[in-house]
């Protein structure tokens, strides 16, 4: 087997692998408050009920424990 | 990234190299040219596997949408071992760059597969395995097809095994990474593997002396390291490098013989500490590398080439209202060799005197850049490299080289918004970079002055 033809196959399978088992895999951490610079407080207009990582009716996607409607950190950007 | 045909020690006494240097050149002295020129081909990364995964946009993790400059989310993610996962994501990228540069003056004689001046090329297309599975795994490898010197290399890697708990009561994230390259794993921009420039050519010539961490290591060793992240504050990492079998190497596109075989484990340590001032986000930080080769894989003198590298470190990065981004690089690094395997085997020196090859080197590096509207990039980055005079090692017989680089670059969907879809991104740019002193010599260090364009694909 020659070397392109070795880097072609671990891409390939490599890949395929990872696909599987990160399809399938539970959730994973969520990033610290603190290390976001999460405040309970908005930055202006921005909010983080009108984050696109905001879920109802107090968490986020990205940021882990509950989350105010009112707070805002360094992740927020808005809805589309 | 890989290592360069042109940068090894199998090229002792071959023809000129790019760097139109002639091959006279000791052997030492073309591996730090070879460790410059990997300097001067740190890659450009950035991984759109990762946006699919967690969902963010490109500028989320990256300053100015674009790799590899880390947000402090960003190193988050890196340290947090790339776990973060909000969206099933296909974990496959790719990426491409390529450019046109012109030198004040032609290179004569022209460099292999290249013409003498206005090189129009693909300096490289990677492809990336890369994902997170799990709350404990994740990280990815990178194949690369070099244009310049045309053939696959494996490329980076850095694949993690993370955990999180409690250490002197704050929180913690303790983490192991298996890589092929120091500071490869590294979460901020200021060491070798990700600092700036974070694109460049082998076509222009570069500096010849460089500290052995500057990327000379870089997929020639593996390295296991352990890490812990104490309350989002204070880094510490420690572990090792050894070097894979020749055939190995070989195998996988890397000269085995460049710059030779670690004995032993080459120990690595590094520490950091991050807060926040002025608004933005500060880190200092150190690390350390300390080496003993067998140049050339060649262990018949007994001896052994020692090099010790100390480096510290600092950054600082600042968001300006919501688009725009102020940040700060600056590296120290401070090198003792003493290449005494080399001297015995005659390779620098006579043969007759062991100590013919010690040397010091010091190494500053900096870049301050501004991002306007996480699109349009404005960087400045000073450089320069001093050190002791040694005429068995060093072209003109001293490595003392600084210049400035200059960069202006544009970024069209650092929001993900491409009608090509979320994953697929381009940046293009324009570099300059200006010598005031190149290989010890001020007279005619203009000459390499070098003006690069390029553009840069990931999708």
């Amino acid at each position: 087997m020659s070397r392109r033809d070795f880097l072609f196959a671990a891409a390939v399978g490599g890949g395929a692998a990872l696909g599987l088992a990160a399809t399938s895999a539970q959730a994973s951490n969520k990033m610290s408050p603190r290390a976001m610079s999460y405040r309970p407080s908005p930055n202006g207009q921005q909010r983080c009920d009108n984050c696109a990582n905001w879920q109802p009716p107090g968490a986020c996607k990205l940021v882990d424990g509950p989350i105010a409607p009112s707070g805002w950190c360094i992740l927020y950007h808005p809805k589309k | 990234m890989g290592t360069s045909p042109d940068n090894g020690i199998a090229r002792l006494g071959a023809e000129p190299s790019i760097y139109g240097i002639t091959g006279g050149v000791s052997l030492i002295g073309m591996t730090l040219i070879g460790a410059a020129a990997l300097v001067s081909t740190r890659p450009a990364r950035a991984v759109p596997a990762f946006a699919q995964q967690t969902g963010q946009p490109c500028k989320s993790c990256h300053v100015g949408g674009f790799g590899p400059e880390l947000t402090p989310f960003g190193r988050e993610f890196k340290i947090g071992g790339y776990t973060l996962r909000t969206h099933a994501s296909v974990p496959i990228a790719a990426m491409a760059v390529s450019s046109f540069t012109h030198t004040a003056k032609d290179q004569v004689p022209a460099p292999e597969h290249l013409d003498r001046n206005d090189n129009l090329v693909l300096d490289e297309a990677a492809l990336f395995i890369a994902g997170g599975v799990g709350k404990h795994f994740g990280g990815f490898a990178e194949i690369t097809y070099e244009g310049i010197d045309r053939h696959f290399t494996w490329d980076n890697l850095d694949l993690r095994a993370v955990t999180t708990g409690k250490l002197f009561g704050a929180d913690a994230t303790f983490g192991l990474s298996f890589n092929n390259s120091p500071t490869v794993q590294d979460a901020w921009n200021t060491l070798p593997a990700w600092g700036f420039p974070f694109t460049d050519t082998e076509v222009s010539g570069t500096p010849g002396a460089a500290p052995l961490i500057d990327d000379a290591l870089a997929q020639g060793v593996v390295g296991l390291t352990a890490y812990t992240w104490i309350d989002h504050s204070f880094y510490l990492e420690g572990g090792g490098y050894s070097s894979p079998a020749r055939k190995t190497l070989s195998f996988l596109g890397s000269d085995p013989e460049d710059p030779g075989s670690i004995h032993g484990l080459a120990p690595y340590g590094r520490v950091a500490w991050q807060t926040k001032l002025a608004d933005g986000t500060f880190e200092l930080g150190a690390s350390a590398l300390k080496t003993a080769l067998f140049p050339g894989r060649d262990r018949t003198s007994g001896f052994t080439d020692h090099y010790t590298d100390l480096g510290l470190d600092s950054s600082w990065q600042k968001t300006l209202g919501a688009t725009d981004t102020l940040s700060a690089n600056v590296r120290y690094e401070h090198e003792r060799a003493n290449l005494r395997a080399s001297c015995a085997l005659g390779l620098l020196g006579d043969g007759t005197d062991p100590g013919c090859a010690r040397y010091r080197l010091d190494e500053w590096r900096g870049a301050v850049r501004y991002t306007w509207h996480d699109r349009l990039g404005l960087t400045v980055s000073p450089f320069s490299i001093t050190g002791s005079r040694n005429v068995n090692v060093f072209e003109n017989g001293s490595p003392n080289s600084n210049g400035v680089m200059g960069q202006v670059d544009y970024t069209f969907w650092p929001d993900s918004s491409s009608p090509l879809g979320p994953r697929f991104n381009i940046r293009v740019g324009a570099q300059y970079t200006a010598y005031g002193r190149f290989d010890g010599r001020h007279s005619n260090a203009s000459d390499n002055n070098a003006l690069r364009l390029f553009t840069w694909v990931a999708f």
